[in-house]
C-alpha cells in the first residue's frame, strides 16, 4: 500500500470514529463592536475596529486631513482623544477614542532622497508595501522587512515593529529625522541635531506624542535576497541548529508547529543569482488545512502528531531570487491575534521549550504556528530592544474569531519570567509600573511626552494606562 | 510559510469533516481603477491590494463571476461585510476614514457594475 493510500485510508478509519462537536474556542466570548449610530448629517457613524476585529470603538469621527495645515487644526480643534491610525493593524488597544481617528493615508510616498547618502525621505502613511518600488527606482532598499507589510510605516515606527536578523535592528533603528506635529498643531523638525530628546522619544512613541508626518530613513543600495525554506527536526534546532543559523545567515526566522516534530526554517541572504520569484502565496490555505486537523483531531494528540510528521517528511525545499521588497513579506488573509514578546537573547530557546511545553500540554486549540525571531538591539527610548545587543522574539498567535486570552494568559508569565518586555502592537496586561521596571529611558519619556501634550489630547484610556497619566 | 502548504497537504482528506471551518476564496482577475480620482485614490490605498491579488482569496476586481453572488446578497449585506470585517478582510477594508457612500462606490466599481 503506498504511503498516501495508508493516510487516506487511516484517516477514514478516524471519520467514522466518534467526531467532537463543533466547539467554538471562546467564539461567544469575543468583543462585539459598537453598532453604527447616525450622525448629524445623516449618515451612519460607522464602528472603528483593528484589523483582527478584536478592538473596537465608535468615534465621533474618523478624518484623513489632506494637508500639514489641516492636520494642525485637527490636532487644535477636534475632539479627543485623538489618536491616529495607519492600518489599523496593532493588536493592543492603540487606537480605540470616542474622540477623533486621523488617518494619514494622505501624508505618503517618497517626498525626498539622497542619493549619495543613500537615504530617502518617505510620507508617515506609506504602507511598508508601497515603499519598495519607489525605493528600488531610486537605487536604494530598505536593510530589512517584517514579514507583514500591511502596516503603515507610522504605526510600524510607533510600536517598533521589526523583521527578523541578528545584525538587523527594527525599523525605527534606520529613522535619522523625523517631523511631529504636536497637539498644539506645532509642527517640530527632530534629529539627533535638532530636538534630540524628542527625536530619541519619538522614534517609538505610541502615536501619544502627536502625529508624525514624514520619516527619513538611512538605506543600504537596492539589491537581491535568495529566501530559502526548509524544514529541520525541532529537537536539533533546539539543541544549537537555532544558533548557528541565526549566526549565519543575513536574516533568520523559524516557526514552530505545535504537534509537529519539524520546524520551519526561513534564511534570506543576499545573491547575485537571477531573479526566481515566489509563487503565489500558499500559506493561508496551509493555516486553515492545520486548523482543520485541530478541528477533527484535538482530541487525540498523538494522532494529530502523526499526521503532521507524515505530512511534512516528505516535503521538498524551496527557494526564491527576487528584489529585496518581495523577498520579506507573505499573505496574512486568515486574521489572527498575537502576542509576542522580545527577551534577551540567551533566553530565548529556554522559553520557546517551555512555549512549546504549554501549547501542547494545555492548549490543543492551538493550531498556529509559533514564530521565533532575533533583533538587533538600538537605543531608542521606549525601544523593546533597547540596551540588548540582539533580542530573541517568540510570537503567539490566535484564530481572529476565537477567545485568545486563556492561551495568551498561559504563555505570557513565560514571557515576564524570562526579562521580556512587549512587542507595543501586540497584546500583552503591563502597565505603567511594569514598564517603568523594564524600560531605563521611561522617566525621560514621560517628561518629554507631557512637556509636548501637557492636557493629555493624545491619550485614550489605554495610554493613560500605559503611562500612569 | 508557503511551505505550510506543502506540509499539510495530505491532510486534504479530513477537509468537511466539520463544519466550523473557513476557506480562502478562488482567484479571479484584475480590473482598472475607477474613473473618479477621488475614488481611484481610496481604491489605490486600500481594496487594491487583496482585490488584484488572487493568493489574496478576496474576490478580485472586474471578475463578474466572483462578485455577482455576492451582489445579490444586497448592498447592506456587502456594507456589513465591510464595516465589520469578513473572513480574511478587515474591518474598514483598511480605510481608516472612509464613509458608507465610500464604500458602496468601491464595491461597485469592484463588482464591475459602477465606475
Amino acid at each position: 500500500m503506498k504511503r498516501r493510500e495508508f493516510l487516506a485510508s487511516g484517516l477514514g478509519l478516524l471519520a467514522g470514529a466518534a467526531l467532537p462537536g463543533c466547539d467554538d474556542h471562546g467564539a461567544s466570548r469575543m468583543p462585539k463592536p459598537p453598532v453604527a449610530a447616525t450622525g448629524p448629517d445623516g449618515q451612519r457613524r460607522l464602528p472603528w475596529q483593528n484589523w483582527s476585529g478584536y478592538q473596537h470603538c465608535l468615534p465621533a469621527q474618523r478624518v484623513a486631513p489632506a494637508s500639514l495645515d489641516e492636520l494642525a487644526e485637527v490636532l487644535r480643534r477636534s475632539p479627543g482623544p485623538v489618536r491616529p491610525v495607519g492600518a489599523g493593524h496593532s493588536f493592543t488597544p492603540l487606537v480605540p477614542t470616542e474622540g477623533t481617528v486621523v488617518s494619514l493615508r494622505n501624508f505618503e510616498g517618497l517626498l525626498a532622497h539622497d542619493a549619495a547618502a543613500l537615504s530617502a525621505t518617505l510620507g508617515a502613511g506609506t504602507k511598508l508595501g508601497d515603499l519598495g518600488e519607489p525605493l528600488h527606482a531610486i537605487g536604494q532598499a530598505l536593510p530589512n522587512m517584517p514579514d507583514i507589510d500591511e502596516q503603515s510605516l507610522a504605526g510600524a515606527m510607533a510600536t517598533a515593529t521589526h523583521g527578523t536578523g541578528a545584525k538587523l535592528g527594527a525599523l525605527h533603528s534606520r529613522v535619522t529625522a523625523l517631523k511631529l506635529m504636536t497637539p498644539r498643531g506645532e509642527l517640530l523638525e527632530c534629529s539627533p541635531r535638532r530636538n534630540r530628546e524628542v527625536f530619541d522619544a519619538a522614534r517609538v512613541s505610541l502615536g501619544s506624542l502627536g502625529v508624525i508626518t514624514e520619516f527619513t530613513l538611512s538605506n543600504v543600495p537596492t539589491h537581491r535576497l535568495k529566501r530559502q525554506v526548509r524544514l529541520e527536526a525541532l529537537d536539533a534546532l533546539l539543541d544549537g541548529g537555532f544558533d548557528a543559523l541565526a549566526a549565519a545567515h543575513h536574516s533568520f526566522e523559524m516557526y514552530f508547529i505545535p504537534h509537529c516534530d519539524q520546524g520551519v526554517v526561513i534564511t534570506i541572504d543576499p545573491t547575485d543569482e537571477p531573479v526566481r520569484p515566489r509563487g503565489a502565496d500558499q500559506d493561508n490555505n496551509a493555516v486553515m488545512d492545520m486548523k482543520r486537523l485541530r478541528d477533527v483531531l484535538s482530541w487525540w494528540p498523538g494522532a494529530r502528531r502523526w499526521l503532521m510528521n507524515q505530512s511534512t517528511r516528505d516535503y521538498q525545499p524551496e527557494a526564491a531570487v527576487d528584489v529585496w521588497y518581495r523577498a520579506f513579506p507573505s499573505s496574512r488573509a486568515v486574521r489572527f491575534n498575537e502576542m509576542e514578546y522580545h527577551l534577551p537573547r540567551e533566553r530565548l530557546l529556554p522559553t520557546l521549550r517551555q512555549v512549546r511545553d504549554t501549547v501542547e500540554t494545555k492548549h490543543p486549540e492551538i493550531f498556529f504556528p509559533v514564530e521565533v525571531r532575533v533583533v538587533k538591539g538600538d537605543d531608542g527610548w521606549l525601544s523593546p530592544f533597547h540596551g540588548h545587543d540582539t533580542s530573541g522574539s517568540i510570537a503567539v498567535h490566535h484564530y481572529h474569531v476565537e477567545d485568545p486570552l486563556p492561551y495568551f494568559a498561559d504563555i505570557e508569565p513565560l514571557f515576564r519570567a524570562a526579562g521580556g518586555r512587549p512587542h507595543w502592537g501586540k497584546m500583552n496586561t503591563l502597565a505603567a509600573a511594569d514598564f517603568a521596571a523594564l524600560y531605563p529611558r521611561w522617566k525621560d519619556f514621560l517628561q518629554v511626552r507631557a512637556g509636548l501634550d501637557p492636557e493629555g489630547k493624545m491619550l485614550n484610556p489605554y495610554l493613560r494606562k500605559v503611562f500612569g497619566a | 510559510m508557503r511551505l505550510l502548504r506543502g506540509c499539510v497537504m495530505t491532510l486534504w482528506v479530513v477537509a468537511g469533516l466539520c463544519a466550523c471551518g473557513e476557506q480562502a476564496a478562488p482567484a479571479g482577475g484584475a480590473a482598472a481603477a475607477p474613473a473618479d480620482p477621488k475614488l481611484a485614490k481610496l481604491y489605490g490605498q486600500t481594496c487594491k491590494a487583496c482585490h488584484t491579488s488572487p493568493g489574496s482569496g478576496a474576490p478580485q476586481s472586474g471578475d463578474r463571476a466572483a462578485w455577482d453572488p455576492r451582489m445579490a446578497q444586497g448592498m447592506a449585506t456587502l456594507l456589513d461585510h465591510t464595516v465589520n470585517g469578513y473572513k480574511g478582510m478587515p474591518p474598514l477594508g483598511s480605510c481608516m476614514d472612509c464613509g458608507e457612500k465610500d464604500f458602496e462606490a468601491l464595491i461597485r466599481f469592484m463588482s464591475g457594475q459602477g465606475s
